[in-house]
């Protein structure tokens, strides 16, 4: 990750959506000031006993509110740093959220590769590295994923999101995040050379029979094929949404379901077939670590409406589970149904509402009236200034409960160039899903978040849920 | 936009239509509970497709011919990993699609009976 100092320029540009925005604003410069401003440090929730405060527990900030250097990072086994910044490609897109994490050939602590600019994505689950990131031997190291557990043909999965479509094999590697290891877990090795997908073609050069959505979707625009570092902006994904499996297969007897469509395929000389009942499914990475295992907790320091060029924050592992990472007394929880809660705005309930670091901004239907559209950046919010809002988040189950939950939405086309990380931005208009309001990385900012793992005990709770 | 649910027997054999003053509503569910629903308008073109749950249709099963459309909207506007929003004035649609997660709502205004509203396309 990078970490050079902060730099302004007098006139930037911005581009979004298609659209490019000139702006010339003043930049004053940075000076260093401790305490200013309500940020949260970014430590873990309660004060860790084993931990070092950064800096001697002051935030240095600029004086555009922004934190100009990484705080240290509490020396704790299962807290790791985050950081919103421009990524390893210098994409254009804002509010992406980073880790490193580590992997090893399954029982090595040798045979292993460290790879920065893993996005974090609470809305997805397993662990997709690209395979240009692995020296050579960690790739030979990790061991491929056979269609039937110990048999059949090594495995491939088809990952479908809005964005576009990651293919790349499924292999067995320890992975490693600050002092925890989930061992020996299936991970996406996204390009891996013996699964390309371009030569799909069977032995006698004709087309493939050979219907994976990821193949079809490439054929005929390759624009969705974001398995390359640049299209999908980060060296790989972190799934660690509150589903422990990407997909469920289960099993009454002979009688077997799945959930997992054609996502797993088992590939011979480049003919794959789909696998019915895959036994290598990715999984939450965190949900395999030895201890610190039923949730994981998000810290993120406020940020201005006008952004910064980055923010650091921590990704802390385990929920009540060790004395750094106590459910706070204060928190409100909210269970989770298949991933959902409610949220009310502009006296609309939005009953598929939903909390996900993967999404860039906040996304949810509003009128013109309220928040205008942009004029060059289709889909954002426009305000004239920075607009505070407030919506309702409730539960879908249990007790009835709702909280306020403040928000901000800044015009994106003001924005500087060098701004990764913002709280203000927002979209929606005609566009939106009708009853959902996405939460996405704005959310964030200033606040500690917890995710609850399906079935896990999270002190009195049973996940999944969502507390902050 | 095509009709997911007259030209898939599968969709054919269960679903039910529910009449609405200036449209119809086609409603389906995949085994793998995925529910679909087709807003057709008195000329008996699909004018709208919203769909909630992972099956195995593709993209052009639910877009037709705008399928383009969004694939164009997934390389230049997505608003992150899984959502992406595209309106260009005559076809408007949102996406979120992720590990669990596909919901759709895609509406091509042209076709959209006066009076109707896109609030109401649930």
């Amino acid at each position: 990750m990078r970490l050079e100092k902060t730099t302004c320029s007098s006139f930037t540009a911005f581009a979004i959506a298609g659209a490019l925005v000139f702006i010339g604003l003043a930049c004053g410069e940075s000076s260093v000031v401790n305490g200013v401003g309500d940020p949260s440090p970014p430590t873990t929730p309660e004060s860790p006993a084993n931990s070092t405060p950064d800096s001697g527990g002051k935030t240095i900030l600029g004086n555009n509110g922004c934190m100009l250097t990484a705080p240290a990072v509490p020396t704790a086994t299962n807290v790791v740093a985050l950081v919103v910044d421009q990524g390893p490609v210098g994409t254009n897109e804002l509010n992406p959220l980073y880790v490193t994490v580590k992997v090893c050939a399954p029982g090595s602590s040798t045979v292993c590769q460290t790879i920065d600019d893993v996005r974090v994505d609470t809305g997805s689950t397993g662990l997709r590295i690209f395979a240009s990131q692995l020296n050579p031997a960690v790739a030979a190291g990790l061991k491929p994923a056979l269609a039937r557990g110990d048999a059949g043909p090594p495995t491939a999965e088809c990952a479908l999101f809005g964005s576009g479509d990651i293919w790349g094999a499924v292999k067995r590697a320890d992975v490693h995040m600050g002092g925890e290891v989930a061992p020996n877990i299936p991970i996406q090795v996204i390009g891996d050379p013996d699964f390309p997908l371009a030569n799909a073609v069977d032995d006698n050069g004709a087309a493939p029979d050979f219907t994976s959505e990821c193949l079809t979707n490439d054929q005929k625009d390759a624009g969705l094929n974001i398995s390359t570092p640049t299209r999908l902006g980060a060296n790989g994904l972190l799934g660690v949404s509150s589903f422990v499996a990407g997909c469920d297969v289960s099993c009454e007897g002979n009688r077997c379901s799945t959930t997992c469509g054609k996502s797993y395929w088992g590939c011979d000389k480049h003919e794959c077939q789909v696998v019915q009942l895959p036994t290598d499914i990715l999984v939450n990475p965190i949900a395999f670590f030895a201890r610190d295992s039923n949730g994981l907790i998000i810290t993120l320091p406020s940020v201005p409406p006008e952004g910064c060029p980055r923010a650091w924050g921590t990704l802390t592992f385990g929920i009540s589970t060790a004395a750094n990472n106590a459910l706070a007394a204060s928190a409100t929880v909210i269970p989770l149904v298949d991933g959902y809660i409610s949220t009310t705005f502009n006296n609309t309930v939005l009953k598929k509402s939903f909390i996900d670091t993967g999404s860039n901004g906040n996304y949810f239907p509003a009128p013109s009236s309220l928040l205008p559209p942009c004029r060059g950046s289709a889909g954002f919010y426009c305000p004239k200034a920075t607009a505070n809002l407030k919506a309702v988040m409730s539960a879908l189950t249990g007790p009835p409960l709702s909280v306020d939950v403040p928000f901000v939405v800044y015009p994106v086309e003001n924005l500087l160039m060098e701004v990764s990380a913002t709280p203000g931005l927002a979209g929606g208009m005609v566009d939106s899903f009708p009853n959902s309001f996405d939460w996405g990385l704005p959310f964030f900012f200033g606040r500690t978040v917890y995710v609850g793992f399906d079935y896990a005990k999270i002190g009195n709770y049973t996940g999944p849920l969502t507390a902050f | 936009m095509t009709s997911v649910i007259r030209h898939h027997a599968a969709w054919k054999m269960a679903h039910s239509v529910r009449a609405m003053q200036k449209y119809s509503v086609h409603q389906g569910r995949t085994p793998s509970g995925a529910v679909l629903r087709e807003y057709v308008n008195p000329s008996g073109k699909v004018f709208a497709v919203v769909w909630d749950g992972e099956s195995d249709l593709q993209w052009s099963d639910l877009l037709g011919e705008y399928t383009d459309r969004y694939f164009a909207a997934a390389r230049t506007s997505r608003k992150g990993l899984h959502l992406v929003t595209a309106n260009d004035g005559a076809f408007q649609c949102a996406v979120f699609r992720s590990t669990r997660v596909w919901m759709g709502h895609a509406v091509l205004t042209s076709a959209m009976p006066i009076g109707v509203t896109d609030a109401e396309l649930r």
